[in-house]
């Protein structure tokens, strides 16, 4: 039984539930701190280092 | 700090008349006793009148939301008096404001009502509440007002229905919003219209091709690897046309390209169709013409005889005897003796080297008509050399070959007018424009080629103009040709599809086009399982995050369950039957139960979970209604509440754990809470208990119903501060003996003020007011009133023993002891009787 009212906010609590390096986390921190752009371009921002990062992988797992 | 309401008046509003009423509220708590029918509910409505606009029970009245016309304003007023609710509050800064909220148009049938909405005497609109740090909730339950028909509203409602009262739980709003924004990410993981990827994927449809080519677009090879696997991918294709293989990959490729071509023209020939790209023409540079100028400038200069001798005279100087004559000889050219001589030789050697300018002239003319003569050829020749085939050719020999507009037709079927129509569409201006630029370049030509047999025709301005005309033409046909292009080719395209079909070749043009960009094939297959894979984790986050969401929901509600018992428990502790949880129905997320634990043990051992509403009595229900609210409000961060009738008469020992154990929680979140009750032992008890925080205390009356419901604030009457002090000065504790001082203090300033008016009216003076006096301190006071304690000499003195008394009490960090506090009690309650009998 808690003695105050929880004040964290959905997101906060939304993060607890989720590992901190899965896609899904790092989608979040980007989109609730995008380092002064937009929320979506800072999500794209880490979507397109994933992507070049399995690109990476798939030229130079084979070269 | 949270807002505070510190006074309340109301005037016309429900059962309140004219003038104003209005309820003192210095402390953070208030109760208020008004028998039934008095004007505790109306004093409820109001509170949410002036927060919200409206009341409540209207719209939870569906049914009888017609009854309600006219509902707000007194029917004893006057049509034009106005109706309004005023208060004063303490903003979350400290700072105080009037709040004032004026009936614009009351309620009508099926019409709401309409009101204005003031702060410190401005207008404003609806969310200027919030700037006060007033926070409201969802409707229909907006105003932090607990009455008795919102009690139960909450059971009253659906299950589907009661998410409305929990929205600010239940808002996940902005989660759903972030998702979304997850979600569209899968956007820019779609693969890119690569036409190498969709040739791919009809090769990989060949059958003697599907193992190779399913096999690289799995594991991505090395490029090497790569190269190797589609060279084995084209021997395969041309061994299943039954030839040799050659062993060097073009050589290969260039196999299947003919084999193609030759299949195909078995059928229709397509080959037809072939064109060169229009070959690059620059119209003639400046310089062609202003050598052609230089000409004619310097054929002014020399005489038709003379440039007609001119060669002769070059020709003769040529000769041995004439060049190195020292004498007079015989003319070789008409044998007169001894007739040419040194001087005339002299002579002939000046006219020659009169003539040189206008010959070299004349050698330029000559070479820059060449230049244009070549011009207008080559334009000529790449008119004709960008033309597809089958237009270089006659009608007769296309019927000859097949190719026919008929064929194509056929060919394509139903797919022909897709096709062929936009192709003829395009021909027609092409050929016109290719005859145009034809004609005029052989036109251009031959005026040249006639020129330069007769320099003497020569029209270098005609020319100009000539060639100008034909670079026109050019662009004309240059654009012909360009919207010419996209229809012919995607009709050979569809043509060669057709063909290749019928010839069991369909997809080897594909195969050859990405067989000649490796490099190009391999990093679009990269690019498109490296989206593949993302969009695959993409996937997997938004389950993960989904999961996440329900676990938030399910955090939420525990932690709201976890409020609610714990305010049910202060209603109702250890009781065997209990509020369990609130909990949004499975597979339901906007239906929400409520949980109550059934235990056949004292503590609460091995309980049976059912639905409150099955199992719950009314007196439950009803301290749940009440957990319900007082959770919802310290949820939401509500700074003040306003309870009515929230203990049900005759429900004891709820009554008891409500105003010992409730309204001291309440009061330490902090929270300020103003109860309206009909029961007087409640107004009684309450007052009692929280007496040391300076509660305040009202009764509510009507004497005539014109006059409405009367607010009598009773803590402030002199006999009540006295009483409060009473109550206080035996406290053993020194807090209890300061409290008991400062309420003398009011007591004692309040009895100087009374003397005074009295004294001053007795003398005539009928205006005299207690507001004279208002910031005038007992220092300020006593000294005008001992004059006027006149019934005993002793009596000054008792009033200054009394002064002296509450001025330690209220300033000294250890006030007088009880005996002094319970003394200087009974010395102003002795002066009151004596001199201001009620």
């Amino acid at each position: 039984m808690p003695d105050e009212v929880n004040d964290e906010s959905n997101v906060d609590r939304l993060l607890k539930h989720l590992k901190d390096e899965s896609l899904a986390a790092r989608l979040i921190t980007a989109h609730e701190a995008p380092d002064g752009g937009e929320p979506v371009a800072a999500m794209k921002a880490v979507l397109t280092e994933r992507l070049d990062e399995v690109k990476g992988k798939l030229d130079g797992a084979t070269d | 700090m949270a807002p505070r309401i510190r006074s309340l008046s109301v005037q016309g509003f429900r059962s309140y008349g004219l003038p104003a009423q209005t309820l003192n509220l210095p402390s953070d708590i208030a109760v208020v006793w008004g028998p039934n029918s008095k004007g505790k509910t109306s004093l409820a409505e109001a509170f949410e009148f002036l927060l919200t606009g409206r009341i409540s029970r209207r719209e939870l009245m569906a049914s009888t939301q017609d009854e309600f016309a006219d509902a707000l304003r007194n029917a004893h007023i006057a049509p034009d008096a106005e109706v309004a609710v005023t208060s004063r509050i303490t903003d979350a800064d400290g700072n105080d404001h009037d709040v004032r909220r004026v009936l614009v148009n009351d309620y009508g049938k099926r019409q709401d009502c309409s009101s204005r909405l003031e702060i410190d005497g401005a207008e404003v609109a609806e969310d200027a509440l919030e700037q006060l740090g007033i926070a409201l909730s969802q409707p229909p339950l907006r105003a932090p007002v607990l009455a008795q028909h919102t009690l139960s509203y909450i059971f009253s409602v659906r299950p589907q229905d009661r998410s409305t009262y929990f929205k600010t739980l239940l808002d996940v709003l902005d989660l759903d919003e972030l998702r979304n924004d997850i979600a569209g990410l899968a956007d820019e993981l779609k693969p890119p219209d690569d036409p190498l990827l969709a040739k791919f994927d009809t090769c990989i449809a060949i059958a003697v091709l599907k193992d190779t080519l399913g096999n690289i677009a799995r594991t991505l090879p090395d490029l090497e690897t790569f190269t190797a696997r589609i060279a084995d991918c084209a021997g395969a294709l041309i061994e299943s046309a039954g030839e040799e293989p050659p062993d060097n990959f073009d050589e290969r490729l260039q196999a299947i390209e003919r084999i193609l071509a030759e299949r195909r023209g078995k059928t229709f020939p397509v080959n037809e169709f072939d064109r060169q790209q229009l070959a690059g023409w620059t119209p003639p540079a400046e310089d062609v013409w202003a050598r052609l100028g230089t000409y004619l400038a310097e054929r002014e200069k020399v005489d038709e005889e003379t440039r007609q001798l001119a060669a002769l005279f070059d020709e003769a100087l040529k000769i041995p005897a004439v060049a190195e004559i020292e004498a007079p000889v015989d003319c070789p050219l008409c044998g007169t003796d001894l007739s040419l001589t040194p001087d005339r030789v002299a002579r002939i050697r000046q006219h020659v080297e009169d003539t040189r300018d206008f010959k070299t002239a004349e050698t330029a003319a000559r070479a820059a008509l060449s230049q244009l003569s070549t011009s207008a050829n080559s334009l000529a020749a790449s008119v004709q050399g960008a033309l597809p085939a089958y237009l270089k050719t006659t009608s007769a020999r296309r019927r000859e070959t097949g190719f026919t507009v008929t064929r194509i037709r056929e060919l394509l079927g139903d797919r022909a007018v897709e096709f062929v129509d936009p192709w003829l569409s395009s021909l027609r201006p092409l050929a016109r424009a290719a005859a145009a630029c034809w004609r005029g370049a052989q036109s251009a030509s031959a005026v040249v080629d006639q020129q330069s047999a007769d320099l003497g025709t020569l029209d270098p301005e005609g020319l100009k103009g000539a060639f100008a005309g034909l670079a026109g033409l050019r662009d004309q046909y240059a654009g012909a040709l360009d919207a010419y292009g996209e229809p012919a080719e995607t009709l050979v395209a569809a043509l060669n599809e057709v063909l290749d079909a019928q010839a069991d070749t369909a997809g080897w043009q594909d195969f050859v086009d990405i067989a000649r960009d490796i490099v190009g094939l391999r990093t679009a297959l990269i690019d498109r399982a490296a989206r593949a894979s993302v969009a695959k984790e993409l996937d997997t986050a938004l389950k993960e995050i989904d999961r996440a969401k329900e676990k938030v929901l399910d955090d939420k509600f525990a932690d709201h369950s976890g409020l609610i018992q714990k305010w049910w428990e202060k209603l109702r502790p250890e009781e065997p039957t209990f509020f369990s949880a609130v909990q949004p129905r499975k597979g339901a997320r906007r239906t929400i139960d409520f949980k109550a634990g059934l235990s056949p043990n004292p503590d609460r051992s091995a309980p049976k979970v059912r639905d409150v509403i099955a199992v719950f009595s009314q007196s439950q229900l009803h301290c749940l209604g009440l957990a319900l609210f007082l959770a919802r409000s310290e949820h939401e961060g509500t700074g003040f509440i306003i309870l009515d009738d929230p203990v049900l008469s005759g429900d004891e020992d709820y009554k008891v754990h409500f105003n010992a154990t409730v309204l001291d929680e309440l009061i330490k979140l902090p929270m300020q809470v103003i109860v309206l009750t009909q029961d007087h032992a409640t107004w009684e008890d309450v007052e009692t208990r929280y007496r040391h925080l300076g509660i305040s205390t009202a009764q509510l009356f009507i004497e005539t119903p014109a006059e409405g419901s009367i607010i009598e604030n009773t803590s402030d009457t002199l006999l009540a501060k006295i009483s409060r002090a009473k109550s206080l000065a035996r406290g053993g504790h020194p807090d209890s003996r300061k409290e008991c001082g400062i309420h003398l203090r009011d007591a004692g300033e309040l009895f100087c003020k009374e003397m005074l008016v009295k004294d001053r009216r007795a003398k005539g003076e009928e205006a005299a007011s207690f507001s004279d006096y208002d910031d005038k301190t007992l220092e300020w006071l006593c000294p005008r009133v001992d004059p006027l304690l006149v019934q005993d000499a002793s009596h000054p003195g008792k009033l200054g023993a009394f002064r002296s008394t509450v001025n330690h009490a209220c300033h000294d960090n250890e006030p007088p002891g009880t005996a002094a506090m319970v003394q200087a009690c009974g010395e102003i309650h002795f002066l009151q009787k004596e001199y201001l009998p009620r």
